[in-house]
């Protein structure tokens, strides 16, 4: 009920601005004015014209006089006796009076919205949203009127159809950009829930899978790779590609089709999809200087989830789809032919610098590739090249900085060695903390290497400063 | 202005549409009486509600059922045993599964349940296992045992929840 009475409320307040409530008399009586001055040949027309203009650009929010208040709490204490009295004998009123009520509310949304098609954007955009909204809020109603219950995804399936119409006729990117976000919400949990989307089988491989689902499920990346085109265009195909790989990944990790029921492969599939998060947008970037942050993040954290690889190795029960494996290495090929191809020259101009961020890269996949092996040895040597490349990567976050990136690649860097050197320094020493002794030490610790790593930070800011004058 | 009146047309159509089929599709339909475990409540988009278990239609156990509790969807027969409950209503026949089919029965007039197959948790469900309720309703604190559900079973073989009946 409550979520009625904020419809209610904005509705209310968006229709008296749409009415013209903003101090309507003195915008006229100033008009007058304006008007009488021109007749009177005090000013001349375009002196009036201008005038008129300064004041509306002056008043273009909302002004609400002490009587215009008074009105508004009348009109809000009316709206909440309505609605009170709506709660109050929400069990008496029948289902064809609800759906009525329901028609009659989406007609004024709609209506709205297309009366204020060419108006000012904070009158607008209210519209727009209550309008996509208002489709899961009839489903919601209806499902509560009719006691339906049964799949659980549907409604928002539904709903983000019925409201396609809308974020496609919508200028805004905000809309766009929350259409987005739904259909990646309703990808990643809908897929791995039960429901039309449920990818999932109680087998390994292809038995018991629901084409339906798969199909829905393209609809839903060929709805998300319309509205990325159309709202997000250029520099962020990062996003979709970012999507991609966190719903492949959960793909492997799931008991669906691609499910992949080794350790192992599962790092190889993340460092690598990782990579391709972070570097295959780099093709379709137009500029320079749009470096993907998201993707450089994540391939970070899938090394430093290796250096823990010295604690050893947690085997995963249940068996390897074919699908999921052959996916695991189409995902790994085409990350280290991305790797070696990548225009890398879209981030730096030097030559050195191309070639040490490729070298990188492809040892991070290499590395990947040691976790295959159940040999104690050769995981704790991975877990040891883990650390060296972090660190290897970190100083060529601050030095790409320091040359050509500025502030948030020295910050990332420095970021990086330090969350390295915290968690090995528990990792060693962590036992040590259970004494007064080991707190002191831990202390002075943390508090030299915040000093340090400041003064890293800080010189080659300072460097970079002095690059640019 | 047309392109946003046509899909609000569209919208009505489809939410008059959808509410005439749901006003109607129940108008000739057998009440039924099952015994439910009811296990907790509450769904943000819907509101409160009570989530109801039917263990004897989920794992049905009757004849023919066996060999077809792999099938997507599933066909439960429904006949009132001797079973009687003392509700608050009066004294009512608990409803029981006899037969299970893989297809869906042609020409009978019996009470035949549509069920789908839940695939990460095994087991069916015949939309029927939520019941919307107001805030202030004491059989929000229902447990086991203390309720019995009133459904109607359409000619298409569909559920829908009606009543939730507390036992004395």
């Amino acid at each position: 009920m409550a979520a009625s009475f904020i419809i209610l409320l904005i509705l209310g307040l968006l229709l008296y601005r749409m009415l013209g409530g903003k101090s309507k008399s003195f915008s006229k009586r100033l008009e007058s004015l304006f008007n009488e001055a021109e007749a009177k040949s005090v000013i001349s027309s375009q002196q009036r014209q201008d005038l008129l203009t300064l004041y509306q650009l002056q008043h273009s929010d909302i002004a609400l006089s002490g009587a215009t208040w008074i009105a508004i709490i009348a009109g809000l204490s009316v709206i909440a006796g309505i609605s009170l009295i709506i709660a109050h004998n929400w069990e008496q009123i029948t289902a064809p009076v609800r759906i009525a009520g329901y028609v009659l509310l989406l007609t004024i949304v709609a209506e709205g919205y297309a009366r204020t098609l060419d108006k000012n954007r904070s009158i607008h955009l209210p519209f727009e949203f209550l309008w996509f909204f208002f489709p899961l809020l009839g489903i919601g109603l209806y499902a509560q009127t009719f006691q339906l219950s049964g799949d659980p995804v549907r409604p928002y399936f539904v709903w983000l159809v019925l409201a396609s119409p809308i974020v496609w006729l919508s200028r805004h990117r905000y809309i766009g950009v929350l259409y987005l976000l739904l259909l990646a919400i309703l990808l990643l949990a809908g897929n791995h829930s039960s429901g039309m989307l449920n990818l999932e089988t109680e087998q390994i491989g292809w038995s018991g899978a629901d084409p339906l689902a798969w199909l829905f499920t393209g609809l839903i990346w060929i709805a998300a790779r319309v509205a990325n085109r159309h709202y997000l265009p250029q520099g962020h195909s990062n996003y979709l590609v970012g999507l991609a790989a966190i719903w492949l990944f959960a793909l492997f990790v799931g008991h669906t089709p691609f499910h992949l029921g080794h350790t192992g492969w599962l790092f190889v599939s993340a460092v690598a999809l990782a990579v391709l998060w972070m570097l295959a947008p780099l093709f379709s970037l137009e500029a320079v200087g749009l470096e993907n942050f998201s993707g450089l993040v994540v391939w970070l954290g899938t090394i430093y989830s290796m250096t823990f690889l010295w604690h050893g190795i947690h085997p995963l029960r249940g068996g390897t789809a074919p699908s999921g494996l052959y996916s695991a290495y189409i995902c790994f090929v085409a990350a280290v032919a991305v790797a070696l191809t990548a225009p890398l020259h879209k981030w730096a101009s030097d030559h050195r610098w191309i070639v040490a961020i490729r070298a990188t890269v492809i040892a991070s996949l290499l590395l990947a590739l040691l976790t295959l092996t159940e040999s104690p040895a050769i995981l704790h040597w991975a877990a040891f090249l883990a650390n060296a490349l972090l660190i290897l990567a970190a100083g060529l976050l601050i030095g790409y900085g320091a040359q050509f990136g500025g502030q948030t690649h020295v910050n990332l860097g420095v970021a990086v060695l330090f969350l390295l050197l915290v968690t090995r320094f528990i990792d060693v020493l962590g036992d040590m903390l259970q004494s007064g002794l080991g707190f002191i030490v831990a202390g002075l610790f943390f508090g030299l290497l915040a000093w340090m790593l400041e003064k890293v930070r800080k010189r080659f800011l300072q460097a970079r400063q002095e690059t640019i004058q | 202005m047309k392109i946003p009146r046509l899909l609000l047309a569209i919208q009505i159509v489809f939410f008059l549409g959808w509410g005439g089929y749901l006003l109607t599709s129940f108008q000739d339909s057998q009440e039924v009486w099952l015994q439910t475990d009811p296990i907790d409540p509450r769904d943000l988009l819907r509101g409160h509600f009570v989530a109801l278990r039917f263990s004897t239609l989920e794992h049905p156990t009757a004849q023919g059922c066996a060999g077809v509790n792999t099938a997507d969807s599933i066909w439960v027969h429904l006949e009132a045993s001797e079973q009687t409950i003392q509700t608050t209503q009066g004294i009512k026949g608990i409803w029981h599964v006899t037969e299970c089919a893989a297809r869906a029965p042609q020409g009978q007039t019996d009470v035949w349940l549509k069920g789908q197959r839940q695939r990460e948790r095994g087991g069916y469900r015949y939309g029927i296992e939520r019941y919307f309720l107001p805030e202030t309703d004491s059989r929000r604190d229902a447990r086991s045992g203390t309720v019995i559900a009133r459904v109607l079973v359409n000619r298409e073989h569909q559920a829908r929840i009606i009543d939730l009946v507390e036992t004395k």
